[in-house]
């Protein structure tokens, strides 16, 4: 019985966390943030993150949220830097096996304008299955530009869903239109410090996070922060070996618990 | 190392950060008084702070001699500074001068100018002196202080035999008598009448209510430090063995790491978190050994039980022995306590263990609630505990494991990473089950000890400037178990942030927020209780001004917001300082504050200046004025005299205070007076 009623506060806890899809793992580690971080998890980010990439990444991540696994978030990450910008795709699913399922496949598009600032542009399509009831799908737009104020410094912003687009029958699940503004700062080459703050418009809340990368040595980094509205700390570490990533990130929600996360990176 | 340019900068820097220091000593009490616990009493005795500060200021420890231990003393040092100081000691050899604390990396000019007063660099150290020297370098410390509430509380009124009331006069009376030959030997009296107690009378038949005191004797050949009379002791995280002071969260983030200094003599007058009998430190190349045995008499409250088995529902700690049923539970109870402690430490790694066995004449027995259920329950108990803290590159580890034999385990972990010299991280883990015991357990901990609570703290220093200093910390804690009105287990937060700006060396601005959620029983009338959330916000602004060398000028204005389900308090408190210190005979302060809150759940609490070695932190609720003068009189070399009256005016009310505290009217105030004999 008691299993049963926390699977079913779980589920609607989740279902009402909706929105609550985490970054990927470096930004996620860093207490999601990412308004100001550059990198192929601007995907998942402020897609404005992808224009500084020089080498094709692909990525691939697991989230288990709530330590469940039934409920969980997979996604492949491409970024192909060209001459005319660097393109970017993402696709992931987000849900509960066998019932529940948010669908997501984007096309992104990012450009740096001179030295400091970066645009960048995705275009979503969205689909929610729901195996009693049916699926439903939508098209989304993201934009998110970055202005790099000085090499240490840079401030970003991001306005996911503007056009308030939504599925086509009223349910738990929206898209959610998010509004993120964020800095980020290189205390020291070792040790980069961001702070984020989010406001998705039809909550009241206003989110604001801070998180922390310290890189002892080259191939390894420490990361942690802390989500202030829905009180949640986040930490992992990241590990480099040649051309590949492997980043480990947990969420820790005060009173939901873990929510790992494992994404492997390869820059080609 | 220094080279000469700095040098002669720092020389030039030095009598303004000399001043700095002054200045700041204040609100560095008020930062570590602040970062307590809140249910401490009004009255509490901060002053081990400042007799040790004032005590290193006459006798300043020696850069090339100490281990760290007596840097840790101080307080406002964090371990990875201390560790820093030694550091750079054995990287660049002996210190030659006290400036070249610039020089060591990890400590800010604020810092540096807070330490130089305290420190010093012998020259020619190193033979030995003779008896006969010692002895002339003794030096004699008397003090009296008095103090009274001028208007009369309803206890002092009520003359029925039947009902409560304070047996003694109003008055308060403490005496303190130091011998000190530094480095080899202190001799301490305390003597202290609360308001409300007998004076040669009663249960208080041979004058004061309480008497500490101690004989220290320190470095006599392997041993460290021998004490007979009253000690404290402060080992590991304070999960099995802590008495005196310790800090919790606040604006000295850095404090989450516990600083055990082991052995000290009690010189405090706050009448329980002490050890009475003897102990002695001592050590043979990497070990200390340090034996304990104390034997005490508690007040506690005894139940005398018709089934003919009497006990003791709760030991009282606020030394309070005023009334007739006070007074009836004064010493009832005897407590003897026996253990050890063996530490062992190379380079910069310590580790420790604490083993102690306390003994009571009675039994221990609290009211029979749920939230009792894991209470101590008993008269005797065992604890052992191991700890360890080290330094590792850029970072300080520390952490404690405790147990008590028969019940529960206590635990706890952290690190202070200067990750570069900007920024530090604090971290600390700890999970407290809910039926471990320890009688002087003052681990960091949300509720008023370390027991029945998981908690993790992230806390930053950051520091971008030498003009800018900013530091915060989020602690999120659950309490697996119920908790005195709180009839569930709950979870919190406390987060905290704070902003110095020192624009030049004369003028300081602070900003702090602090928010707190924490769960308590609603108001309901249902027998059930709900809980609530109870949501406290707190924001602070805060300027100093020095106008001169002798006037600053500081104020403070704060907000401060309650919110328990639908019930909303808020308040203000704006005050003005006006400090006047002089090397000349007279020096003093002054405060006017304003101050108006809704309710009782939305006080401020506010440190104030006081006399030396007392300290007020009294918080401002209600509507009012509150206003004071401090005044300091050098008599001549050795004589001082201090004076301290205080008032507090709430227009709209017509008495003041409850049941025996009572006063008619809408005034309250307080005369110190307090002389000081040095020879």
């Amino acid at each position: 019985m008691f299993i049963a009623f926390l699977n079913l506060f779980l589920l609607l806890t989740a279902l009402n966390l909706s929105a609550q899809v985490y970054p990927a793992a470096r930004y996620c580690a860093m207490g999601n943030t990412g308004n100001a971080l550059q990198g192929v998890e601007g995907l998942t980010s402020n897609v404005a993150g992808i224009s500084s990439l020089t080498e094709v990444r692909a990525g691939i991540y697991h989230q288990a949220h709530f330590f469940n696994a039934d409920i969980r978030t997979q996604g492949l990450l491409l970024a192909i830097p060209t001459g005319l910008g660097v393109f970017g795709s993402q696709i992931t699913n987000y849900g509960i096996k066998d019932a529940y399922g948010e669908f997501k496949a984007n096309f992104s598009y990012a450009k740096r304008f001179g030295p400091q600032l970066s645009i960048g542009l995705a275009m979503n399509y969205h689909q929610l299955q729901l195996s009693a009831y049916g699926k439903s799908q939508s098209f989304s737009v993201d934009v998110g530009l970055q202005l790099q104020v000085k090499p240490t410094w840079t401030i970003g912003a991001r306005f996911a869903n503007p056009g308030y687009a939504s599925y086509d029958y009223d349910t738990y699940a929206v898209i959610p239109v998010i509004i993120g503004l964020g800095t980020s700062y290189q205390v020291h080459t070792n040790l980069l410090v961001t702070a984020d703050t989010e406001k998705i418009l039809y909550r009241d809340k206003i989110d604001f996070r801070t998180g922390l990368e310290y890189k002892p040595i080259s191939w390894m980094s420490f990361r942690g922060g802390i989500g202030l509205n829905e009180f949640s700390q986040f930490c992992g570490f990241g590990l480099v070996y040649n051309k590949m990533n492997l980043d480990l990130a947990t969420v820790i929600h005060h009173r939901l618990g873990l929510s790992p996360q494992l994404l492997l990176a390869y820059a080609f | 190392m220094l080279s000469k340019s700095n040098f002669f900068v720092l020389l030039y820097l030095l009598p303004h950060l000399v001043a700095l220091a002054q200045t700041e000593n204040t609100d560095l009490i008020e930062q570590l008084v602040e970062s307590m616990a809140d249910d401490l009493t009004e009255d509490y005795d901060y002053m081990e702070l400042t007799e040790k500060w004032n005590y290193y200021l006459k006798h300043p420890i020696d850069l090339n001699k100490t281990n760290g231990e007596t840097l840790s003393e101080l307080r406002f040092l964090s371990p990875l500074q201390v560790a820093a100081i030694i550091a750079h000691r054995k990287a660049a050899g002996p210190y030659l001068t006290v400036y070249e604390l610039q020089a060591v990396e990890g400590l800010n000019v604020e810092i540096v100018g807070l330490l130089l007063p305290f420190v010093q660099v012998e020259q020619g150290s190193g033979f030995d002196r003779s008896a006969n020297e010692y002895l002339s370098s003794g030096r004699h410390d008397l003090m009296f202080r008095y103090g009274r509430i001028l208007e009369k509380q309803q206890g002092y009124l009520i003359t029925d035999p039947t009902r409560s009331s304070y047996l003694g006069n109003a008055d308060r009376l403490f005496g303190r008598y130091r011998y000190t030959i530094p480095q080899k030997l202190q001799l301490s009296l305390n003597m202290k009448k609360d308001a409300g107690e007998q004076f040669f009378k009663g249960a208080q038949r041979l004058g004061f209510d309480f008497y500490s005191g101690s004989l220290s004797l320190q470095k006599i050949k392997r041993w460290q430090q021998v004490v007979i009379g009253d000690y404290s002791l402060q080992f590991g995280q304070g999960l099995a063995l802590w008495t005196g002071l310790s800090f919790g969260k606040g604006a000295l983030v850095q404090h989450v790491a516990r600083q055990g200094i082991g052995l000290r003599p009690y010189t405090s007058s706050n009448e329980f978190a002490f050890f009475r009998g003897m102990a002695a430190s001592y050590a043979v190349r990497n070990w200390t050994v340090t034996p304990f045995i104390s034997y005490k008499k508690l007040s506690a409250t005894f139940v005398d039980s018709t089934s003919g088995r009497s006990y003791y529902s709760a030991i009282i700690e606020n030394g309070l022995h005023r009334t007739p049923n006070e007074v009836s539970n004064r010493h009832n109870l005897t407590q003897l306590l026996l253990g050890t402690n063996i530490q062992y430490q190379k380079n910069a790694f310590t580790l420790g263990v604490n083993v102690l066995h306390t003994e009571l004449s009675g039994n221990i027995m609290p009211r029979a609630l749920p939230y009792n259920r894991y209470a101590f329950v008993g008269s005797d108990l065992s604890n052992a505990s191991i700890y360890y803290h080290t330094y590792i590159h850029n970072m300080y580890l520390f952490g404690e494991l405790a147990h008590s034999f028969g019940s529960g385990l206590a635990y706890t972990n952290g690190l202070i990473a200067s990750l570069s010299h900007k920024l530090s991280l604090v971290l600390q883990q700890r999970d407290y089950q809910k039926n471990y015991h320890a009688f002087y357990n003052q681990a960091l901990a949300e509720g008023s000890h370390a027991v029945n609570e998981k908690g993790f703290y992230t806390g930053l220093i950051f520091q971008p400037s030498k003009k800018v200093l900013w530091v915060a910390y989020a602690d999120s804690f659950r309490f697996p178990w119920l908790r005195y009105r709180v009839d569930a287990p709950s979870s919190g937060q406390d987060l905290f942030s704070q902003l110095n700006i020192t624009p030049n060396k004369k003028v300081r601005y602070l900003l702090r927020y602090r928010f707190r959620n924490k769960a308590e029983n609603g108001d309901s009338i249902h027998p059930t209780a709900i809980l609530e959330r109870v949501k406290r916000q707190q924001v602070r602004a805060e300027s100093q001004f020095q106008l001169s060398s002798t006037l600053t000028l500081r104020n403070r204005i704060e907000f401060g917001h309650y919110k328990k389900a639908t019930e909303v308090e808020k308040a203000y408190l704006f005050y003005q300082d006006v400090i006047y210190k002089s090397r000349g005979m007279v020096s003093g302060n002054i405060r006017v504050a304003l101050f108006k809150t809704d309710g009782y759940n939305s006080r401020i609490y506010a440190f104030e200046n006081d006399v030396l070695y007392a300290s007020s932190f009294p918080f401002y609720s209600n509507k009012g004025i509150r206003y004071y003068l401090n005044l300091r009189c050098r008599i001549k070399i050795g004589v001082d005299f201090w004076c301290r009256y205080a008032v507090s005016r709430y227009p709209a009310l017509h008495e003041l205070g409850s049941a025996l505290d009572k006063i008619e009217g809408n005034r309250k105030s307080e005369l110190k007076l307090q002389m000081r004999f040095q020879f």
